[in-house]
């Protein structure tokens, strides 16, 4: 080993690092992220899915930034590493460098590498956390809750608040919908075995199994429709188990529930008349203090 | 074992060598009281034995590596193959399932595992200058055990087997959802093979504790010795969790029990907590004796002795302790406290650290080398390669928002087969073409070597590396069809396996032809590398007499 093969390791390593932060910069500029372009509404067929390509949430989206950061302090450590065996490979054949150094420690070169990838560890994971702080934000007032229920092979979904239930026949003509930019609180469980419900763009998954109640969350950015699939291995029919969510302005929503026979809460259901600009029925919410009045006559 | 009367320890940090004689020659010899298959069957030395699971290995990998290509198959032609209006199925959704459950349980329970203990059998002894395992008895037995484990899990695909994966998640894998007797059978192998874990790893323990030759201290030992010993720790520790909760599985099936049926105020839950506390750990037992063995490997044909030896051994016993307290990270998905995601996912990325130290410290030991590149080092290199691959794949797994996106889907398939095949299977053939000499006293060809490892090598990549790609794409884990977007790298990840497939299939007429013509020509030392790295199995003869040494070694 001489001066040279220092340095060469040296660039190795300099290069790596800025082949890494190179991939991680393609692959930030190769998905761009942000909400689909209007008019541009999948259908079944064509259904976006990925978290990477076509983030369709606030935490997709973090997800894909957060990707392309850990590619950059991470892949160093793949890079680099595996252009030294290459160089020692070529370098140091029995043919190039015939008497081997007899070297077999060096402890502040140990030290330092136990203690520099527990530091790039640290810059991977602040950032993981604060996604992953935003994972667990599940909304404490959301705009809508959806129940999920896992079947054998099918999704069912109920809107505990308006009493409407659906079911997705897994082909894509029957979408549970969703409205775009509220907070959906997802509340799962299962019937049977255990599933989970998995949709890429929004980036969430999470099992649902039977007994419990899972719960998770997704605030919808994009309109279209979104396929997903069951994620935890559930028996025969398991790759056949097809999510589909199509998420709509907050109108096309509520007059979807209408249609499904929703009752609205009382507290909702001027502003959602108003919004399907209906007449707004006066009856509908007697306030407290006319309640006397109402029985006199 | 006669134990030779502590002798002055002189100050130079050399082995000294012992005077061998060749077997027939052995005064001492204990001559074998069978011949033939007899002598196999009732055998209790360590190094019959050994082999024997080297053999059962090499067999089950052929199972193991005939169901992935069943399911390879499948894969292939998701939608069948249509000739002339009519569609012919590959196989059924449920065959489906059994084959990825059963090619898991295959390759972990009967592949790679015994791969190791017949490695660690026959040279764990040897290397630290004993002349059998503590317990030759108990050695056996556990090794015959696994026969009757694989062949019920082998059987089990008459009854249904299990459609629930190797992991076996009640509800599905309970009477109500897998009522043939298939999940039974192969709850029961896998108690057989726990069994034999628990019996092979105090045997270890016992032995490299208690028969280390004179002069070996702790810090003299191979590496590979450290690595079995670390192994068995986690063997003894973990084994007894998986069969407890294999047994209530068992009992919820056969008796009611409730353990995991919410309906009795049981909870699927909990079985997914015990299964991975033992198979988080099962995970390092597949790998830290390959580290061991590439570690040896790599320092006799760099002609470098191991750097940082001390280093190794602390980030060895590191990562044995730390496995056990990273288990939640294969259920971010499954539903816990937002406070324990981040507590498995902060010990998960500590677990990298020790990782990382190993594979500097093998560039460290290449750094400055004189390479040989034999068919043993370079699976050591390709391993090294590959491994690193496994590893940073692991450390993204370990940010939990990416790993919640890839969980269950492809890129998990990517990351263990990296680590499970470019780890644990590169060290197990750079470790079968390392000692095969010395087992039988004949070389293997290194010229078709070199072939085999490279249909191997490329066949491995073009296999695994696309289904990092499908992950990140979002095609799910153990589908029977997918999306027609994911057809072309499907194929392309078929047309890989076939690779391998050529590869395996060289490999093994290369050691049928090798033990049938070939005559034995290795000598004691027969890689030439006593002078860089000195180890008691290069100072017998090749195979070594079944005593192992005629005056008992020792390390000055």
């Amino acid at each position: 080993m001489n001066k040279k093969d220092i340095r060469a390791l040296v660039v190795i390593w300099i290069v790596g690092t800025l082949m890494a932060f190179l991939t991680a910069a393609l692959v930030y500029a190769a998905y761009p992220g942000g909400s689909l372009p209007e008019g541009s509404a999948p259908t079944a067929e064509t259904a976006t899915t990925s978290w990477i390509s076509a983030p369709a949430s606030p935490v997709a989206d973090s997800v894909r930034v957060n990707f392309a950061w850990t590619i950059a302090v991470i892949f160093p450590f793949l890079y680099a590493p595996i252009m030294t065996l290459i160089y020692c490979i070529f370098r140091f054949s029995r043919e190039k460098n015939p008497n081997a150094d007899q070297f077999h420690e060096h402890v502040p070169l140990e030290v330092a590498w136990t203690i520099l990838p527990a530091l790039i560890l640290v810059a991977m994971a602040v950032p993981a956390y604060q996604v992953l702080v935003l994972m667990e934000k599940r909304p404490t007032n959301p705009d809508v809750v959806l129940d999920i229920t896992g079947h054998q092979f099918f999704w069912s979904y109920n809107f505990p608040k308006y009493d409407v239930s659906v079911t997705d026949d897994g082909t894509g003509r029957s979408p549970v919908l969703l409205p775009v930019d509220k907070d959906v609180l997802l509340k799962g469980t299962a019937s049977q075995v255990n599933h989970a419900w998995f949709v890429p763009a929004f980036g969430v998954k999470f099992d649902v199994l039977p007994g419990r109640t899972t719960t998770s969350w997704v605030r919808p950015n994009s309109q279209g429709l979104f396929k997903g699939q069951c994620a935890e291995l559930c028996g025969a029919l398991h790759a056949y188990m097809w999510i589909h969510v199509k998420v709509v302005p907050e109108k096309e929503f509520y007059a979807w529930l209408k249609e499904k026979g929703a009752t609205f809460p009382p507290d909702e259901a001027a502003r959602i008349s108003q919004l399907l600009g209906e007449e707004v029925e006066v009856t509908a919410a007697p306030a407290p203090g006319d309640t006397l009045a109402l029985a006199a006559k | 074992m006669s134990i030779a009367p502590p002798e002055k320890q002189s100050k130079a940090a050399a082995v000294e060598v012992p005077l061998y004689v060749p077997v027939e020659d052995a005064p001492h010899a204990p001559t074998p009281s069978h011949k033939g298959i007899m002598r196999w069957l009732t055998t209790v030395d360590h190094k019959l034995i050994g082999v024997m699971y080297l053999w059962f290995a090499a067999f089950s990998a052929v199972a193991g590596g005939a169901l992935a290509g069943g399911i390879r198959a499948q894969l292939t032609f998701p939608e069948g193959i249509t000739i002339s209006g009519t569609v012919y199925r590959v196989m059924s959704p449920e065959l489906y399932n059994q084959f990825i459950g059963m090619h898991a349980s295959f390759m972990i329970f009967f592949a790679i595992i015994p791969a190791f203990a017949g490695f660690g059998n026959y040279l764990v002894p040897i290397m630290i200058g004993a002349r059998d395992m503590a317990f030759p008895k108990m050695n056996a037995f556990a090794f015959w055990i696994l026969i009757p484990a694989a062949i019920m899990m082998m059987l089990s695909f008459l009854w249904g087997s299990t459609g629930a994966g190797w992991t076996g998640y009640p509800p599905l894998s309970s009477r109500a959802y897998s009522p043939l007797a298939g999940v039974d059978m192969w709850i029961f192998g896998v108690h057989l093979a726990g069994i034999s874990s628990i019996m092979g790893a105090l045997n270890f323990i016992v032995t490299i504790s208690n028969m280390r030759a004179p002069g070996m201290k702790w810090f003299k030992m191979p590496l590979f010795c450290w690595a079995s010993l670390v192994t068995s720790w986690l063997q003894l520790v973990a084994t007894p969790v998986l069969a407890g909760v294999m047994t209530m599985l068992l009992t919820d099936r056969m008796m009611d029990t409730g353990f995991f049926n919410p309906a009795k105020g049981g909870d699927p839950l909990l079985y997914q907590h015990i299964f991975w506390f033992y198979s988080h750990p099962a995970v390092y037992i597949m790998i830290l004796p390959g580290f061991g063995m590439v570690s040896q490997i790599m320092a006799a044909f760099a002609g470098k002795p191991l750097f940082g030896y001390k280093g190794m051994v602390y980030a060895t016993a590191f990562i044995g302790i730390i496995g056990f307290l990273v288990w939640g990270h294969h259920m971010f998905t499954a539903g816990m406290e937002p406070w324990l995601r981040a507590y498995f996912s902060f010990m998960t990325m500590v677990i990298a650290v020790p990782t990382g130290v190993k594979i500097f410290s093998w560039l460290a030991t290449l750094w400055g080398g004189s390479i040989r590149f034999t068919v043993a080092m370079m699976y050591a290199l390709g391993f090294l390669g590959l491994f690193t691959i496994g590893g940073i794949s692991g450390v993204f797994l370990a940010n939990v928002p990416f790993d919640v996106q890839v969980h269950d889907t492809y890129f998990v398939v990517a990351h263990i087969h990296y680590v499970l095949f470019g780890g644990s299977i590169m060290t197990i053939l750079g470790g079968l073409y390392f000692w095969f000499p010395k087992m039988s006293g004949r070389y293997l060809d290194e010229k078709l070597g070199k072939v085999i490892f490279w249909l191997i090598f490329t066949g491995m990549n073009i296999t695994f590396m696309p289904m990092h790609w499908l992950g990140i794409a979002g095609m799910a884990r153990r589908i029977y069809t997918y999306r027609e977007e994911f057809h072309s790298l499907n194929q392309l990840i078929s047309f890989g396996y076939l690779f391998m497939l050529a590869g395996g299939i060289l490999l093994f007429g290369n050691l049928f032809y090798t033990l049938i013509a070939k005559k034995r020509t290795a000598p004691n030392d027969p890689w030439g590398t006593n002078d860089v790295q000195k180890t008691f199995e290069f100072m017998t003869t090749s195979p070594p007499p079944p005593h192992n040494f005629d005056r008992v070694p020792k390390v000055a």
